[in-house]
């Protein structure tokens, strides 16, 4: 008997230590919206490596000292794709990681309709610099994907495609009379997608290590998708009705098939390995003298004019991307400021916020590269002169559209980096690839309406 | 007398306080618990979320809402019971069907690969040579290597622009540059170079063991009998290494079917489809798209899969010993 009761005794002993272990572990992060830990405050800012990344870190070391070293900030920037994927995991264990986490604009949907993310109308609604914000922006940055009028964020870097040009090819004399010769017209800044491919293909001598153009045809991420919106919407196609929720019929329109065939088209003119160029690939294609013209984010494009990065520094000029046959439009980029639903410091992340929109600060970010959504900023000749792409910034304002930022946004990206990459390396043709994708689309959007 | 007997005997009993057959079962216990937690629960787990239609960017599922004390703010969600509607869409859709004959085109060139290099290998390095210690080192290296770190790299090397591959079949064989990687054609076949480059040592080190093992003698008798070495490879040598080397095919085969982190480094599964395996594709519809439901039932279906050919090999195994 008392073997037995021994022997008991020492199981539900180790089966108790076990348990509570697991317990631990469940519990760990219980430290919620709430229940503030004592001392000294740090808030956490995730964001990712890159200019403007660094130049929040900049900008936000100077919070500390504001705040009479009650508040510090620490930035955390991991590489890019990390940053999609540390906030997804913290997102679906709904943990307490970051206090303000910079997400993508089309994230905003998603990160809504999860609750992970605060409602920031009753926090920064009725602040001064909430008028700075570029009007065709507010409704991508700062939408509520419920469309209520609500605020879930804050616009922090603004970002659109540009395209960025060699001026010593297009300026050239002697190419000038060539062109001329061959198409018709003066070889000038394409101010169309058919005059960008005539130059394309006037550039294009392999034999001489020069290719025409590159833009991002590649899987990763959400770079083809957004690459190629442009010149959809220029065709007249697009992905879907944001009222009706209709896919099938619009994007697999002739329209849109014209669009994706012409897209497509251009690739005969890009360097070896085009089929996987994401952001970093075109933006090195330039820096290294491999093509006349590329079509980049802005924000990725500082690396472009830096002499220690780029052989062309001095000879690259910006425009607005060309216009289509039917219309004119910018695929919008740029990151908005979110307040996590699981951090215990939500007002001091909204004062931080207000911090950060003020003159001082606004100019700090600006002048390490940022690109801030701030309209006195953004049409200011000071800066303009800060980085060789910042007028074209401001320029491209009127043209900018996003694409998706509503909650099932991953669901509809996926498929449409895989059957858009397809269609342009030749995988699949462009009509199948559209009809496939419209398909795909339509169930996704029918499901998550309840349509 | 007995009496006695009996309660010395339940005295010593007492003094030892435990049987053996109790503390065997409690040195037990805590793996026995930590395995139940950390493969049962989630099997389970992941069982019933395969009939749900949840997706865990939603929110929180409890499936004992109130037992655990949430944070505020949390959002809690309850997913349909959908039945077996995940498993009939993906048995039903053509489209992840050709991510199976991708994996399977895939598994097969790259296993076959595999073990023809390390049979070669291993045929090789059956006798004594000057530096063969340090040469066997060499060639297992590569599987040493991490398969994130091996994709980057092969990346790099079949890069059309600068890599060393298309470099050196222009400058020995005046080849023009292949766009391996860029190529819906070529995209596979390079991901299964990688692969290969990585996992042939694997099929050496079990090949040369199985070699290594074999008794002398039957080799002197052959050669008494003026054997040919055809003859001595095709009925010495290969069949009594071929369990050996079919226990190997079995890893890489389990192993090639899951492929995910040296295609993840390489292509991403591009160009468009040309290199996505099933691994590829769950991770994108678990973590990308987060459909967790949807994923779990891919997940088991594969499983379902890989124990499946697993079990005919074996059996396969099993019959060769026998033999």
């Amino acid at each position: 008997m008392r073997n037995k009761k021994l022997f008991l005794i020492l199981a539900a002993v180790l089966v108790i230590i076990v348990a509570g272990s697991f317990s631990l572990v469940f519990a760990s992060g219980k430290e919620g919206k709430g229940k503030k830990p004592e001392g000294p405050v740090t808030l956490r800012i995730l964001y990712f490596q890159w200019a403007p990344g660094n130049a929040v870190a900049k900008t936000a070391a100077g919070y500390e000292a504001a705040t009479g070293g009650k508040i510090k900030v620490e930035t955390e920037l991991p590489g890019f794709v990390e940053w999609f994927a540390k906030w997804l995991a913290a997102a679906q264990a709904q943990q307490y990681v970051w206090d303000i986490v910079v997400i993508d604009s089309q994230w905003l949907g998603l990160a809504v309709d999860g609750g992970h993310i605060i409602e920031l109308t009753d926090l920064v609604g009725d602040k001064p610099f909430i008028q700075q914000i570029p009007p065709t922006m507010k409704p991508y940055y700062m939408g509520d994907p419920t469309d209520q009028g609500k605020i879930w964020s804050v616009p922090l870097e603004a970002d659109a495609q540009l395209l960025c040009y060699r001026t010593d090819l297009l300026g050239d004399a002697a190419e000038k009379r060539a062109f001329k010769a061959k198409y018709g017209y003066d070889l000038d800044v394409p101010k169309t997608w058919f005059q960008l491919r005539d130059i394309a293909e006037h550039f294009t001598r392999p034999n001489e290590g020069l290719y025409g153009y590159a833009c991002k045809w590649g899987i990763p991420y959400d770079v083809i998708t957004w690459d190629f919106a442009e010149v959809l919407w220029g065709f007249g196609g697009a992905f879907w009705d944001r009222e009706t929720k209709q896919v099938e019929g619009i994007l697999n329109s002739p329209e849109s098939v014209e669009a994706l065939k012409f897209y497509k088209s251009l690739t005969k003119y890009a360097p070896p390995g085009w089929a996987n160029f994401t952001f970093n690939e075109t933006v090195q294609v330039m820096s290294q003298g491999i093509v006349s013209m590329i079509v980049e984010w802005s924000s990725f494009a500082p690396s472009i004019s830096d002499p220690a990065n780029s052989k062309v520094y001095d000879r690259v000029a910006f425009d607005i991307p060309p216009a289509g046959p039917k219309a004119h439009f910018a695929s919008l980029g740029g990151q908005p400021m979110t307040i996590s639903a699981y951090s215990p410091y939500q007002q001091e992340a909204a004062d931080f916020i207000e911090w950060f929109y003020q003159e001082e600060q606004i100019w700090t970010y600006a002048e390490n590269d940022g690109h801030p959504a701030y309209l006195d900023v953004l049409s200011s000749p000071r800066f303009w002169d800060i980085l060789p792409q910042n007028k074209a910034m401001y320029e491209v304002l009127p043209y900018v559209r996003d694409v998706w930022n509503i909650p099932p946004y991953n669901e509809l990206l996926v498929p449409s980096e895989e059957l858009l990459n397809a269609a342009v390396t030749g995988d699949m043709d462009v009509e199948t690839a559209l009809n496939r994708l419209a398909g795909i689309h339509q169930r996704v959007l029918n499901e998550f309406y309840g349509m | 007398m007995n009496m006695s007997t009996s309660t010395a005997g339940s005295k010593r009993k007492r003094r030892r306080g435990i049987t053996d057959r109790q503390l065997k079962y409690l040195f037990l216990m805590p793996c026995i618990l930590l395995l139940a937690f950390l493969i049962m629960y989630p099997l389970i787990w992941s069982a019933y979320l395969s009939f749900t239609d949840y997706r865990a960017i939603q929110g929180r599922f409890r499936l004992f809402p109130g037992l655990v004390e949430e944070k505020p703010g949390i959002k809690q969600i309850k997913p349909n019971f959908v039945g077996f509607q995940n498993y009939k869409r993906i048995l039903r859709d053509g489209y992840i069907w050709e991510h199976y004959r991708t994996t399977g085109r895939f598994v097969i060139v790259s296993v076959a690969a595999q073990s023809l290099i390390g049979l070669g290998l291993a045929l090789l390095f059956n006798r004594e040579f000057r530096g063969k210690g340090i040469i066997t080192t060499l060639i297992l290296a590569p599987m040493m290597l991490s398969p994130v770190v091996v994709g980057m790299f092969w990346n790099y090397m079949l890069e059309p622009n600068w890599g060393v591959i298309d470099y050196l079949l222009n400058a020995i064989f005046k080849l023009p540059k292949i766009e391996w990687l860029s190529n819906p054609n070529t995209a596979l076949l390079g991901v299964i170079i990688a692969d290969t480059w990585m996992w042939s040592p694997f099929m050496f080190l079990f090949c040369l063991a199985g070699i290594t093992a074999i008794p002398k003698y039957l080799y002197e008798a052959a050669e008494v009998n003026k054997a040919s070495g055809w003859f001595r490879f095709s009925h010495i040598t290969f069949p009594l290494m071929w369990p050996l080397m079919l226990i190997a095919i079995i890893f890489r085969t389990m192993d090639a079917f899951k492929l995910f982190d040296i295609g993840w480094g390489m292509t991403q599964g591009g160009p468009g489809y040309s290199s996505q395996t099933i691994s590829m594709l769950l991770f994108r519809d678990a973590f990308m798209s987060s459909k967790t439901g949807i994923s779990c039932a891919f997940a088991y279906i594969m499983l379902i899969m890989i124990v499946a050919l697993s079990n005919i090999y074996i059996r396969y195994l099993l019959r060769a010993r026998e033999r």
